[in-house]
């Protein structure tokens, strides 16, 4: 009796090991799978070429704004500066870079002048995204 | 004893067996989020529109691009880019700024004679329309849109214009 006790209760340490080991296991992929979907360096690129399109596609005098809350999350958590950091346009290369030592550029060829500005501190939109002011370039 | 033994034996396998799961999943995964987007397909058709927009309005030709016998302008061809607003400058990545990553070709063609073309016009890289006919991955995209306008002695004219993006690195 002791003896079948015993074995029993093996089995059951036995069982539940293997369920906690597959538990563990699915866990850790999971999270994987998860860390690759909402990666900085995804949303970098993703965010990069959509403002480079999105300038294309732009006229002068059109005011864009762009739902960038995903990314903004991530630049807080990295320390980004919001203002400087995150999207910088240059000439024709808009850069967006949500972590220290990241950053993905991309061109675009619609010769316009282009400022970045955040909504007004009033805005429900504040730290969600940017606007984007499309002006014709003033030849130097 | 027998099933004890037998029911290791059957662990192990099970885990063998989710390893080989979990590296397809892995490699899947991987795959498909090392891979960048290819955003040229849609940025071939905006520089279409643009140059359309910039030869013709209303369905009318630019008369100062364009004069009554149906060729471009001098200063059309000097200046194109300054003229429609493009910028073809790119960023410094894998001698990108070394290598043209656009070709443009604007064909003008005589409406009522078939094929007749009048002038045309091409700015970039010449060797990218071998790549057009050629099906596969690390190409670059090519497009090829045409359209009817008049000039202000409505004549009509066929525009074909042929545009190719490269930049394969950041987007193949």
């Amino acid at each position: 009796m002791n003896l079948n006790k015993k074995k029993g209760a093996e089995l059951l340490i036995e069982d539940t090991v293997f369920i906690i080991l597959n538990i563990v296991f699915i866990s850790l992929l999971i999270v994987f799978v998860f860390s690759k979907t909402g990666s900085g360096a995804n949303l970098e690129e993703i965010y990069s070429k959509k403002i480079a399109l999105m300038i294309d596609a732009a006229e002068p005098g059109m005011q864009i704004y762009l739902n960038m809350e995903d990314a903004i999350k991530i630049a807080e958590k990295e320390k980004v500066d919001l203002n400087e950091g995150v999207v910088t346009i240059k000439d024709n290369i808009v850069t967006v870079k949500l972590r220290e030592k990241g950053g993905y550029s991309y061109s675009f060829f619609n010769d316009v002048s282009v400022r970045r500005i955040s909504p007004p501190p009033e805005s429900e939109n504040l730290n969600k995204g940017y606007i984007f002011l499309i002006d014709k370039k003033n030849d130097v | 004893m027998m099933y004890k033994h037998g029911g290791k034996l059957i662990s192990v396998y099970w885990f063998f067996i989710i390893f080989i799961v979990a590296a397809g999943i892995i490699y899947m995964v991987l795959s498909f989020y090392n891979k960048p987007y290819d955003v040229r397909n849609m940025e071939v058709e905006l520089l279409i529109v643009k140059i359309s927009d910039c030869l013709s309005y209303g369905g009318y030709l630019n008369d100062s691009l364009i004069n009554s016998g149906g060729h471009f302008s001098e200063e059309f061809k000097e200046n194109f880019e300054k003229i429609c607003s493009l910028n073809f400058s790119v960023e410094d990545f894998s001698n990108w700024k070394e290598n043209d990553q656009f070709y443009l070709k604007i064909d003008l063609f005589n409406f009522d004679i078939i094929g007749e073309k009048i002038d045309s016009f091409e700015q970039g890289d010449r060797g990218l329309t071998t790549f057009c006919d050629l099906e596969g991955e690390y190409l670059p995209v090519c497009s090829k849109r045409s359209f009817y306008a008049l000039d202000k002695n409505n004549t009509k004219y066929q525009i074909e214009i042929l545009s190719i993006i490269k930049k394969t690195e950041k987007n193949a």
